[in-house]
């Protein structure tokens, strides 16, 4: 599969009363043509940076792009003007917001706000812009007759649907998907995660899935990278993550949520939180909290490691047990 | 919407009622008696007697309120105390100079007020904000009647550019003469609009539905206007109509400052000759006016903003439910 | 993402002093205000010293030789239309403006205040009590007060009770509104299941909860006050002169406006910059007390 995305040692900080927030320390990701990537962090890790700063939406100020490539089929989407970015969102790459009570705007009917993406970027008339709108709700789910309605008029499920219709309606490449079903009741979740698995295959799109729920990496993805401290720690498919996590903070993730087949009393929370992203520690940003901790760990910072096809980890006790496979 | 307008004017009525009450009683319970404002200090006993008949003036307070708001209701403010001539026409002839003073200054105010808030927020921080910024606190916190000073040396006197007092007769002497009082009376109501237009405006920027309409790829225009400054409207709209208010009671300062024969200069004439007709068909007015401007407001909000529509239609539909379930 | 670092325990005051802190200008603003305050007070200690002797000497006599002498070394702000020293008539005039905009302010807060208090709390006498303050707000807060003051007649007692009256609206409002805000909070409904009295809910969490644009709304309103008794002295209905009044001070220049500019200039200026400076403080004590509407 040829890589569609690629994000290289991307560094994204805010500059903030409180101090420098290092939101992303030298990320680096690949999505592959066609295929749904989950990522997995916890509030803070730096996730909705990253999607924010690919689609070149970082607000500014606070936040700073220090550093890296962000690489659409080839093109540096950093270097690209304004101009040349507004032809990329909603057309190459669009993105769908966390909240959906929050992501319409509250003035404008819904059938608008879709077509208001298809006439910038399709050169259709309002009148033609419109009627493809009204099969944009259709295809989400929500009869058409509901174009003229307000976003107060739908309920949260109903609203992230026409949040998707707007981020489909012109048919992107690429699909961001902020944490989609966090806002919403636990029966319509699955809903919203069946269409978007459903529209991703028919328009034949690539996903990128952020969420901090495993459940939904498990049902939805075809690969994962976890991102820990504004830096990716561990990524691999996802049947050989959850068959072997070995990055403390993947194990630490999956011992904290119940397991079916399994009887435990008591789950297993990661202990401490997330470091002061104004001060984050200096070596392997999880070693605050992690209990294989060395010296090492403290001082100096681990690099991404392949220690198996597909299935790179950032921690230094797999080095050794590398070593001792070469060996 | 009509039904929601017409309700919105008989909830007016209570309101003037009440103002009209609360004027009428503290000028009737004055210390001072509009007898010896007509007549003067030597006038005599039958005299003083038969003019305070005259004026109704031994009948109870709640008669004589009742009988000035039955003559209020045809029209007849009563007669000034001083110049024994009708209120009414001495206001309603006075009205259309205050109106278009009051006019020119929100259009003013309005057509700079909204844009420059909008680029000082999009600009948040830059040299142009900042020099809005302290400008605006500047205007706002600026007496308008000194301004107006200000303005009268600079342009009357030094520059000899504009005249300083009084109305023009003809059309281009009327846009002259208009030109000081109207910056006078629009600058801080101006700087009003435009720092709320400014904080306005950043706190819709912040909304996510902005990201999403980022996201789509529309230009930076349209998202200004068709996102943020479509969402940012209602408070905007709303503190124009309270300054409306100010700028009636600005009007009252600007227009002794350059005597311009309004229906402020006519009140404060009034107060300073305890011509209590005159006062209070002058703050009548000046209220209904303010009223009716709010009034517009609110009307407004309907149009700019589908969630207070909806609560007035859902009203109207719960209410025809209503009848539906009385009738089967 | 910031929440994570602003989560240190500190007090809601401390907090907001700390946001204010670090906003230079309302701080030198806030400097410039009390310096103000310093002189004006200061004032009264003198005229209480010598017996008003120096007030009469430098601020009431005049001295019609000099008239209208323009700002020199001697009489930083020049002479005004009767020989007075102008910079020593600003003086003396700042505690009209400061203590009387004050005065008003503390009263309107008190009155508005407790009856926003009881309107926001109780049902009943919300009707009553905000249909009341719709009939003040109907009519424009200067014309109010000019009404006010054309009935009672003017007397410095008169002046305050007119700005008093004029603004205890908006603050019946702000009250009320913030009341309502935290009557809804789900600590209050906590609170009451626990057996809280009325009292007890409103002095522990009703009252420290509307505190903050309590605060803010003083400050805008003192600065209003200020500019409404400026206003009133300008037109004869409040301050009168010989009493160095800066409205009254610019209501007289006006006739000397073709023969000298620095006596219109000065009194005004004196009155914008204390409303600036009580501007300045009001925002960054808004954004300070309410970080959310700050980026």
């Amino acid at each position: 599969m040829d890589t569609i995305l690629e994000v290289k040692d991307l560094v994204i900080h805010y500059e903030t009363d409180d101090g420098r927030v290092y939101a992303l320390n030298g990320l680096d990701l690949d999505l592959r043509e066609g295929e749904t990537l989950g990522l997995v962090g916890e509030t803070g890790a730096g996730k909705t940076t990253l999607a924010r700063g690919i689609m070149g939406l970082v607000p500014d100020p606070p936040g700073r792009i220090k550093g890296g490539e962000i690489l659409y089929r080839g093109t540096d989407l950093l270097r690209c003007s304004n101009a040349e970015m507004r032809h990329v969102r909603g057309k190459k790459i669009a993105m769908i917001f966390q909240d959906p009570m929050t992501s319409l705007n509250p003035v404008t009917n819904v059938g608008v706000q879709i077509a208001e993406a298809i006439s910038n970027h399709e050169h259709l008339s309002h009148r033609d812009a419109l009627v493809k709108a009204r099969e944009m709700l259709e295809q989400v789910g929500i009869p058409a007759g509901r174009a003229e309605e307000y976003p107060h008029q739908f309920s949260g499920g109903m609203k992230q649907r026409v949040v998707i219709a707007i981020a489909l309606a012109c048919n992107p490449d690429i699909l961001i998907a902020d944490e989609p079903t966090t806002a919403l009741d636990v029966t319509i979740q699955a809903q919203v995660l069946d269409m978007l698995r459903e529209l991703r295959e028919k328009y034949s799109m690539s996903m990128l899935l952020i969420t901090h729920d495993l459940g939904v990496v498990a049902q939805t993805c075809d690969r994962v990278a976890v991102i820990y401290g504004g830096e990716i720690v561990e990524s691999a498919d996802v049947f050989s993550l959850f068959e072997r996590h070995l990055h403390p903070y993947t194990q630490g993730l999956l011992n904290s949520i119940p397991k079916l087949n399994e009887d435990v009393d008591r789950l297993q929370p990661i202990e401490g939180m997330m470091p002061d992203p104004t001060h984050l520690p200096e070596g392997c940003k999880f070693c605050t909290r992690c209990s294989y901790a060395t010296e090492r760990c403290r001082t100096s910072h681990p690099v991404m490691r392949e220690v198996a096809s597909g299935h790179s980890v950032r921690c230094f006790r797999y080095e050794q047990e590398e070593r001792h496979e070469d060996r | 919407m009509a039904k929601y307008v017409l309700k919105r004017l008989l909830l007016l009525i209570p309101v003037l009622i009440g103002v009209t009450f609360f004027v009428f009683t503290i000028l009737a319970v004055a210390p001072y008696d509009p007898v010896t404002v007509i007549l003067g200090d030597g006038a005599t006993e039958e005299a003083i007697e038969g003019m305070r008949e005259e004026l109704g003036l031994n009948d109870p307070l709640l008669v004589r309120y009742v009988n000035y708001i039955w003559d209020l209701l045809h029209g007849d403010f009563g007669k000034s105390y001083k110049t024994r001539l009708p209120v009414a026409d001495q206001i309603l002839r006075r009205f259309p100079n205050t109106i278009l003073l009051a006019t020119c200054s929100m259009v003013i105010a309005i057509v700079l007020g909204i844009p420059l808030g909008i680029l000082s927020a999009k600009k948040q921080y830059s040299l142009l904000d900042n020099v809005a910024t302290v400008g605006g606190l500047v205007s706002v916190s600026m007496p308008n009647f000194w301004l107006g000073l200000l303005l009268v040396i600079l342009f009357a006197l030094k520059l000899r550019w504009l005249p300083s007092q009084g109305m023009g007769e003809d059309p281009v002497a009327i846009l002259k003469s208009l030109i000081l009082p109207s910056i006078t009376l629009g600058t801080g109501i101006m700087a009003s609009i435009m720092r709320m237009t400014r904080s306005s405006v950043l706190e819709t920027m912040r909304q996510d539905y902005i990201g999403t309409a980022r996201a789509k790829g529309i230009s930076e225009g349209r998202v200004t206007v068709r996102h943020m400054l479509k969402n940012a409207l209602i408070p905007i709209i709303t503190i124009s109509a309270l300054q409306f208010g100010n700028l009636l009671g600005g009007s009252m300062l600007t227009e002794t400052v350059f005597s311009w024969p309004g229906v402020g200069r006519y009140m404060l004439d009034a107060i300073k000759t305890k011509d209590t007709p005159a006062i209070m068909g002058s703050v009548i007015l000046m209220s209904v006016s303010f009223s009716i401007m709010n009034l517009l407001a609110d009307i407004l909000y309907a149009f700019v903003d589908p969630r207070i529509k909806s609560q007035y239609r859902s009203a109207r539909r719960k209410k025809s439910f209503k009848g539906e379930g009385a009738a089967s | 993402m910031n929440e994570t670092t602003v989560g240190k325990a500190r007090s809601l005051g401390a907090d907001a002093w700390y946001r204010f802190k670090k906003n230079r200008l309302a701080v030198l603003s806030l400097i410039v205000l009390l310096a103000m305050v310093l002189v004006a007070f200061s004032t009264f200690v003198i005229d209480w010293a010598t017996d008003s002797s120096i007030y009469e000497a430098k601020v009431i006599t005049q001295d019609l030789r000099r008239r209208l002498e323009p700002p020199s070394w001697e009489h930083p702000f020049g002479l005004d239309e009767f020989g007075r020293d102008m910079l020593l008539r600003v003086i003396w005039g700042a505690r009209y403006s400061l203590f009387m905009g004050m005065a008003a302010v503390f009263g309107a807060t008190l009155l508005g205040g407790f009856l926003g208090a009881i309107s926001g709390f109780y049902k009943t006498a919300d009707n009553i009590i905000m249909r009341l303050m719709d009939i003040l707000l109907a009519v424009p807060t200067i014309l109010l007060a000019t009404a006010i003051v054309a009935a009672l007649g003017t007397s410095k007692i008169n002046l305050i009770i007119a700005i008093l009256i004029s603004q205890t609206p908006t603050f019946a409002r702000v009250v009320r509104a913030s009341v309502l805000t935290v009557k809804e909070q789900e600590y209050i409904e906590a609170a009451r299941a626990m057996g809280a009295s009325d009292m007890r809910i409103i002095l522990r969490h009703i009252i420290p909860n509307s505190l903050s644009p309590l605060i803010v709304q003083c400050t805008m309103s003192v600065a209003s006050a200020i500019l409404s008794i400026a206003s009133l002295s300008f037109i004869g209905l409040g301050i009168q002169a010989p009493m160095p009044e800066w409205g009254a001070m610019l209501s007289n220049a006006r006739t000397y406006i073709r023969d000298s500019w620095h006596i219109t200039v000065i009194p005004g200026a004196a009155i914008m910059v204390t409303i600036l400076m009580l501007n300045i403080i009001g925002d960054g004590l808004r954004d300070a007390l309410d970080p959310r509407l700050k980026n």
